[in-house]
């Protein structure tokens, strides 16, 4: 089993665990003080870094996705992300993807959703972006989900 | 500003959401700060504009600083605290400690409340123009979950309740507020009409409902509720509301409902209860394009709108300041993406002309 230390508070940590979670991998949490990713020893700089190389091969996403959630990371009030964001959800309700860029979810999907999902602590309402919260609700009735603690 | 509460020593942050080596910004009574934190235990502060450094001090698991002169230093607590998560509020800091102070609650500081459970209490940092964050505090780990859960229900009380004017409700006239698909299976879709916030939902036998957002019990908002398919379950204290009356099943209470029509694959509604007006489009079919956030009153909207044949475009004033188009199309021959670039071309220019 792998074991996963972080900050229980960080969102960093929150992106691993949601990960494993939702994957339904086993692991050890191991609450740490500090913000370093370790992950069975081996130490990430930043969560994106941990997430692509964690990720079981179905898990993957386009690098695009891991672009647009650094973003996010960064940028938690940019309006312009959140209606790229709702606007390639809306068609992507029409065309079979109700996840980001795909079918079924993937870490683009974890990357963004601590953002999204507690876009509020930005002073962000998603009341303009209603595939958004259409996309978080998919996000939340996944086996395994956990919200932030 | 109070020379008191200007010469008291404020929390600006807690000591585990600063990152070594990255600069961390906030606000305390309108001033914009800079927070860095070089390592460790050891934490600098300066206004933004000036870059001049405050005076500082780590304490009890936060960064506390000051813009006047404290006359003495930051206060002891009776038992250590941990930090358990930071809200920002659109509240003034009195209301939330308000609403903490209750029978054996102390206040060492005038923006602090401690009490003896494990979810220990909050340090509240006046942020300025009616705002305030939460920073809030446990006596250990089952207690920070327990706090983060208590403040998740109380903050949209605290809001829903700001001194905010009311808006009033529209004229009368029948306006489009979702569309038919926006209402998935088990979602409470959120909008608003007027100012007036809406929980519109669909029941599981397909009936649609335009909902007042707010539970007639404490003012919590419907939208962070459970829709069961047959009613929804407020966030709050789990009360129920049943689909069609908005009545409670159990209490004497019910939600503010209005009429919801739907048609042309648009959900309608009235705040006033005013007669049906729905414009008449024939029996052609007609497909909802998306519809377009744009950051400004329908007057500034309306104005903009193109004449094209094969679309109709109809406003839903969001608030004073956002309004929402909503289009219709029976042109085959235009996609809904061409569609889309139009409508977004079109928010893009009438923001930069309103800004």
């Amino acid at each position: 089993m792998i074991a996963l230390a972080g900050s229980a508070l960080s969102r960093e940590t929150y992106r691993i665990r949601l990960l494993f979670d939702l994957a339904g991998m086993a692991y050890e949490p191991n609450d740490a003080s500090d913000l370093t990713i370790l992950a069975d020893g081996e130490r990430f700089e930043d969560a994106w870094r941990a997430l692509s190389r964690l990720a079981p091969p179905d898990w993957q996403a386009d690098g695009r996705w891991f672009a647009m959630a650094r973003r996010l990371a960064a940028s938690p009030a940019e309006t312009a992300l959140f209606r790229e964001l709702d606007q390639h959800l809306w068609f992507g309700e029409r065309e079979g993807q109700p996840f980001l860029g795909s079918e079924h979810p993937t870490v683009a999907d974890i990357g963004c959703f601590p953002e999204v999902s507690m876009s509020d602590q930005a002073g962000v309402s998603l009341l303009p972006y209603p595939a958004l919260r259409r996309w978080a609700d998919r996000i939340r009735a996944l086996p395994g989900f956990k919200a932030f603690p | 500003m109070d020379r008191v509460i200007l010469d008291e020593w404020h929390v600006v942050a807690a000591l585990e959401s600063l990152l070594p080596g990255r600069e961390f910004s906030t606000r305390l009574l309108d001033t914009d700060l800079t927070l860095a934190r070089p390592a460790g235990d050891i934490v600098a502060a300066w206004p933004a504009a000036s870059g001049k450094a405050l005076p500082v001090c780590v304490r009890h698991g936060h960064v506390w600083t000051t813009l006047g002169t404290p006359p003495r230093p930051l206060f002891d607590l009776p038992f250590p605290v941990i930090a358990a998560g930071s809200v920002a509020t659109g509240v003034p800091a009195d209301r939330v400690l308000d609403a903490f102070l209750a029978d054996g609650a102390v206040t060492p500081h005038p923006y602090c409340v401690l009490r003896e459970q494990s979810a220990a209490g909050v340090f509240i940092q006046p942020v300025g123009n009616n705002r305030c964050i939460v920073h809030l505090l446990a006596r250990d780990k089952a207690g920070q979950a327990a706090a983060r859960l208590e403040f998740a229900a109380l903050k949209p009380i605290l809001e829903s309740q700001a001194p905010e004017a009311r808006p009033q409700p529209g004229t009368g006239a029948w306006y489009p507020v979702a569309s038919s698909s926006d209402l998935t299976p088990r979602h409470i879709f959120h909008t608003a009409l007027a100012g007036q916030e809406l929980a519109v939902w669909r029941d599981d036998a397909g009936l649609a409902n335009v909902w007042e957002n707010r539970c007639p019990h404490r003012g919590v908002r419907l939208t962070i509720g459970t829709n069961l398919g047959t009613a929804l379950r407020c966030q709050y204290h789990g009360w129920e509301f049943a689909s069609g009356t908005g009545r409670c099943a159990i209490l004497p209470a019910r939600v503010t409902t209005y009429p919801c029509v739907e048609r042309h694959g648009l959900v309608w509604t009235s705040l006033a209860g005013a007669p049906e007006n729905i414009p008449d489009l024939g029996t052609a079919h007609w497909q909802p394009v998306r519809a377009i956030s744009v950051e400004a009153p329908l007057s500034a909207v309306a104005g903009e709108l193109p004449e094209q044949e094969g679309l109709k475009l109809f406003l839903q004033p969001i608030s004073g300041s956002q309004t929402v188009i909503h289009g219709l199309s029976n042109d085959p021959a235009v996609s809904l993406r061409q569609h889309d670039d139009m409508l977004t071309r079109l928010r893009d220019r009438i923001e930069g002309s309103t800004a």
